[in-house]
């Protein structure tokens, strides 16, 4: 059977009659789409957030550097501990499956990734990253939900758009008319109050169902009323993917591999979701760094391996790219707390086999004279990042989301 | 147009609130101000009219105190809310300090500590890092728990204030004049500024718009204290004017070049947010703004912008669309910033002409607002009298819904209206207002009490028929003499909802009411079955609560 003929039977075994009997409202716009079939090959992109500042210098440790050895200290990775990628590079010691990934073609690193002006605080750096924004305009949609809004006008889809994990919905996913979804874990993503009575749940359903929206009242009764209807629909739909397509794979026990096995469930249950966005924390590594980051890069090095794991087993591989982010890079010079603080240029990760694998770009100078107070200077703006992806993975021209023409990569097909 | 002195507006003001309500008809006549909006007929005003001024001019009211102010008349209800001085001021307590000092040898260490603290044996090293460190959390926390603390009592006004209005418009202006939390990073400041929106809300715009280009909180966050005239930082005189007086549009590039030289030197004290007037950083040179050359400062800069029409013209249409609807006609922005220029701009006799106009009480207006996320739960709190409220759990749930009160989205402020829509929302919405009525299974932000064990019975004990543990609906709703499960419905809808319920939705209420067992007693018999009676009314508000219908205003 089709996915196509699936979802309408699904529906209408669920639903009933009323479904298939379509109108004009916005209600019923909304409510259709769940019935569109997304195109089974639509590639998707999974936004993973290094929160809190990553310092790339030990994860793609350039470790034959003078510059490199001179500035570390405790947090200095030595050669004989990288995973050496070339005669300059090494991967950190803990990203084994990266290294997998990279040697099996699914991993692509640029290097020397910033903006202009940088700054150094995580909240002001962090949203610059999420609006993308070329205009000193204050504005409120991010570059995600800019993308929907763009590529996906006439589709109302709420699901095109997705965060997994944290409790705010990130900035970046934020559209006009595709403000997207964000939820903690599937779980808390649906209505709560009725504690398992049925007689009550049932009285829900009825009341925030779309036909009960009617075509009454205001223009703002219609939306709120179109939005619940969509939201329960969604809500089920969801959960349902969630806790039917646990695939075989073992995920470790943290926060970024649970969200990324819900991300990888729902896209083996063939949600309409385009873009998902998922979270890791703890990069502010200001003091004894060398025992934190080398946690950090297991737990994501194994989630990240596990998702990928995931996808191959379920044959979607090929229609996933994963861009890992944060937010600045750390100071070259470690500080006296065996930590390292905020800097401004540092890597982006690409992973799936979709990508061209391999180190793109070159690092910055590590040399005190280019350095910027201290810090990296980037070489490659981050909005040339997001626009290879947008243009040659979603397939989508990025000058109306980003707002100006960037340079495309090759870190890309 | 024909110019109404003030001074004779002022007396038939005071006259109608001498004489009540009636006067207020006969003020249809050209006595009243003519320049101002046209009024409701006194005859208009019903229970609903007093309840959509009691929501919108605050953020609701029981149906007590809706009938109470129905019953005033249209005059003297609108008078009730918008003379302030009448009412007391909550007297909460709140302690917002500034940060302790830095004793000298503390900055020393810190100076120590940049330059030459690699140099210090191991032992020395470590102790004073241990102790600086010890020092910055202790700082830390004391702000984490001011900051939280500021919060909970700016919320706490909004449910127990007996002046709604202020606090409405004080919400108001915090959007307006948005300031994050997040950059300025000091709960004192934030305080400061709170005060200074709450001291001015019903008052004087010029004042306020002075207050602000003086204030520690906005100076910090639009960067004006790296303004100086070597490095001018246009960020303030930009936003002063697009954002927070004039409109795009109405004024230039090269207005916004003198206007930050203007504003140059306006700076703040870093602990305890006092405005510094820093003369040595200051440009004092000719400037030329709108057209007019002078030495002007930051006053100098303000005082220009209050006088161009553009000004009040913004600001009347920015109020309007907050508390009526977002298109008034060209016509009524006229007006309504007339009023507020013939009278320099003070705001109560704009708000007054608007609460009392019949534009306020159109069908454009009345029932087709999107409840911001704060009035939703403060509404909800304020329209049933629900006692001791988890404050913090009231900011969380309206931060879940994207207004996290002191961190606006960005210098815009909340957009508002269907962008506080989407479909994560809408379930934050309905399970928070669960959660207010003490119905939802878990909400966060309210830690559930005891120990594990005990948490889980009482969750299987969730049934129907149990101890209800929410909101006493058999006090709220006793006296109304209702006899039937539908009258009970009529009553909380005509009491909670601003739209009329289909006839489908009103049959799935009075039957989850009455229930798959026993049907519900009338309401004298609600005392002798009062556990199970509220429960059952409960679990009927909170499906009533949870639909799209509840979410407007």
């Amino acid at each position: 059977m089709t996915r196509f003929e699936d979802a309408t039977r699904r529906e209408f075994l669920t639903r009933g009659v009323g479904v298939l009997a379509a109108g004009t409202t916005i209600t019923n716009l909304i409510a259709q789409s769940t019935l569109v079939p997304h195109d089974a090959d639509a590639p998707i992109l999974v936004v993973l957030q290094m929160s809190g500042g990553h310092d790339g210098l030990s994860a793609v440790v350039p470790f034959r550097n003078d510059d490199y050895i001179r500035n570390r200290k405790s947090t200095l990775i030595k050669p004989d501990e990288v995973l050496k990628v070339n005669d300059d590079f090494g991967l950190h010691p803990k990203l084994t499956g990266f290294k997998n990934l990279l040697d099996a073609g699914s991993l692509a690193v640029i290097q020397g990734v910033g903006y202009p002006k940088p700054v150094r605080s995580h909240f002001k750096s962090m949203d610059v990253w999420h609006m993308a924004n070329n205009s000193p305009k204050a504005i409120s949609r991010g570059w995600i939900g800019r993308y929907c809004d763009h590529a996906f006008k006439d589709d109302m889809d709420p699901k095109l758009n997705l965060a997994i994990g944290g409790g705010k919905s990130p900035r970046a996913i934020r559209g006009k008319a595709h403000p997207g979804i964000a939820f903690a874990q599937p779980n808390s993503f649906r209505y709560r109050a009725q504690g398992g009575d049925e007689m009550l749940t049932e009285t829900y359903k009825l009341l925030n169902r779309k036909t009960a929206a009617g075509k009454m009242g205001s223009k703002s009764l219609q939306l709120v009323a179109a939005t619940t209807a969509a939201a329960n629909a969604s809500s089920d739909e969801i959960l349902r993917l969630a806790a039917r397509n646990r695939s075989g794979t073992t995920y470790p026990r943290t926060k970024l591999a649970s969200a990324l096995q819900t991300v990888a469930a729902l896209i083996a249950g063939g949600l309409s979701t385009r873009v998902y966005y998922v979270t890791m924390g703890g990069f502010d590594t200001h003091r004894t760094q060398r025992r934190r980051h080398d946690r950090l890069m297991t737990e994501f090095d194994q989630s990240v391996s596990a998702f990928q794991k995931d996808l191959a087993k379920q044959g979607n591989a090929g229609r996933v790219v994963t861009m890992a982010f944060s937010e600045f890079g750390r100071r070259v010079k470690e500080n006296a707390s065996q930590g390292t603080d905020h800097g401004k240029a540092g890597p982006m990760f690409l992973v799936g086999p979709g990508v061209n694998a391999g180190i793109h770009g070159a690092l910055p100078s590590l040399a005190k004279e280019d350095l910027d107070k201290g810090d990296l200077v980037s070489n490659t703006d981050f909005r040339s990042v997001y626009a290879t992806v947008l243009e040659k993975w979603l397939r989508t021209e990025s000058q109306p989301i980003l707002g100006a023409r960037f340079p495309l990569l090759d870190c890309l097909g | 147009m024909k110019v109404t002195p003030v001074s004779s507006r002022l007396a038939s003001i005071t006259l109608a609130l001498l004489i009540g309500s009636n006067a207020f008809a006969q003020d249809d006549t050209p006595s009243l101000p003519t320049r101002g909006l046209e009024p409701l007929a006194a005859t208009d005003w019903d229970y609903a009219k007093a309840r959509h001024l009691a929501a919108r001019a605050g953020f609701g009211a029981t149906p007590d105190e809706v009938a109470k102010l129905h019953a005033m008349g249209l005059r003297r209800a609108v008078e009730f809310l918008v003379n302030i001085a009448a009412r007391p001021q909550p007297d909460f307590p709140l302690n917002v300090q500034p940060p302790p000092a830095k004793s000298k040898s503390g900055r020393k260490k810190k100076r120590l500590n940049m330059k030459a603290i690699e140099k210090l044996p191991p032992e020395e090293r470590k102790k004073l890092l241990a102790e600086l460190k010890k020092q910055q959390k202790a700082g830390r926390s004391t702000e984490r728990a001011q900051y939280g603390q500021l919060r909970e009592w700016w919320v706490r006004r909004m449910i127990e204030s007996p002046r709604p209005l202020e606090e409405k418009l004080t919400l108001f202006w915090h959007g307006h004049f948005a300031t994050g939390y997040k950059t300025v990073k000091n709960t004192r400041m934030m305080y400061l500024q709170n005060q200074l929106l709450r001291q001015h809300a019903l008052g004087n715009f010029g004042k306020l718009l002075h207050g602000i280009a003086r204030d520690a909180a906005m100076l910090r966050y639009l960067d004006n204290d790296k303004n100086v005239r070597k490095h001018p930082n246009e960020n303030l005189a930009r936003e002063i004017m697009e954002l927070f007086s004039m409109g795009e549009g109405n004024y230039t590039e090269q207005d916004i070049k003198e206007g930050a030289r203007a504003l140059t030197g306006n700076s703040f004290d870093r602990r305890t947010g006092k405005f510094e007037f820093r003369r040595r950083v200051h440009d004092d040179g000719k400037k030329t703004i709108f057209g007019r050359t002078g030495k002007f400062d930051g006053t100098g800069f303000v005082d220009l912008i209050l006088e161009q029409p553009a000004t009040a013209s913004f600001i009347a249409r920015k109020i309007f669309a907050f508390f009526a609807h977002p298109d008034p006609s060209e016509q009524t922005t006229r007006r309504l910033s007339t009023v507020l220029r013939d009278n320099g701009y003070e705001l109560a006799p704009l708000l007054r002409t608007l609460f009392s106009s019949k534009e306020f009480y159109g069908t454009a207006a009345m029932g087709t607002q999107i409840k911001s996320p704060v009035q939703l739960l403060v509404g909800t709190i304020r329209g049933l009298g629900l006692p001791n409220t988890n404050l913090r759990g009231v900011i969380t749930a309206a931060a879940g819904m994207d207004q996290e009160l002191m961190q606006p989205p960005n210098v815009k402020g909340w957009d508002g209206g269907a962008t506080w829509i989407n479909a994560g929302a809408m379930f934050a919405r309905q399970n928070a207002t669960a959660a207010l009525l003490g119905g939802a299974s878990k909400s966060r932000g309210r830690k559930p009490r005891g120990n594990k064990k005990r948490r889980n019975k009482k969750r299987t004990n969730r049934g129907r028929n149990k101890k209800p543990t929410g909101t006493d609906l058999v006090a709220l709703l006793a006296g109304q003499q209702l006899e039937t499960p539908a009258e009970v419905v009529d009553y909380l809808t005509t009491v909670y909802l601003v739209v009329p319920l289909s006839a489908e939705k009103r049959r799935a209420l009075i039957n989850a009411l009455n229930g798959d067992e026993d049907p519900m007693p009338p309401s004298s018999e609600w005392n002798a079955r009062r556990h199970q009676v509220n429960t059952r009314l409960l679990a009927a508000l909170i499906l009533m609560m949870s639909l799209p219908e509840y979410q407007l205003t």
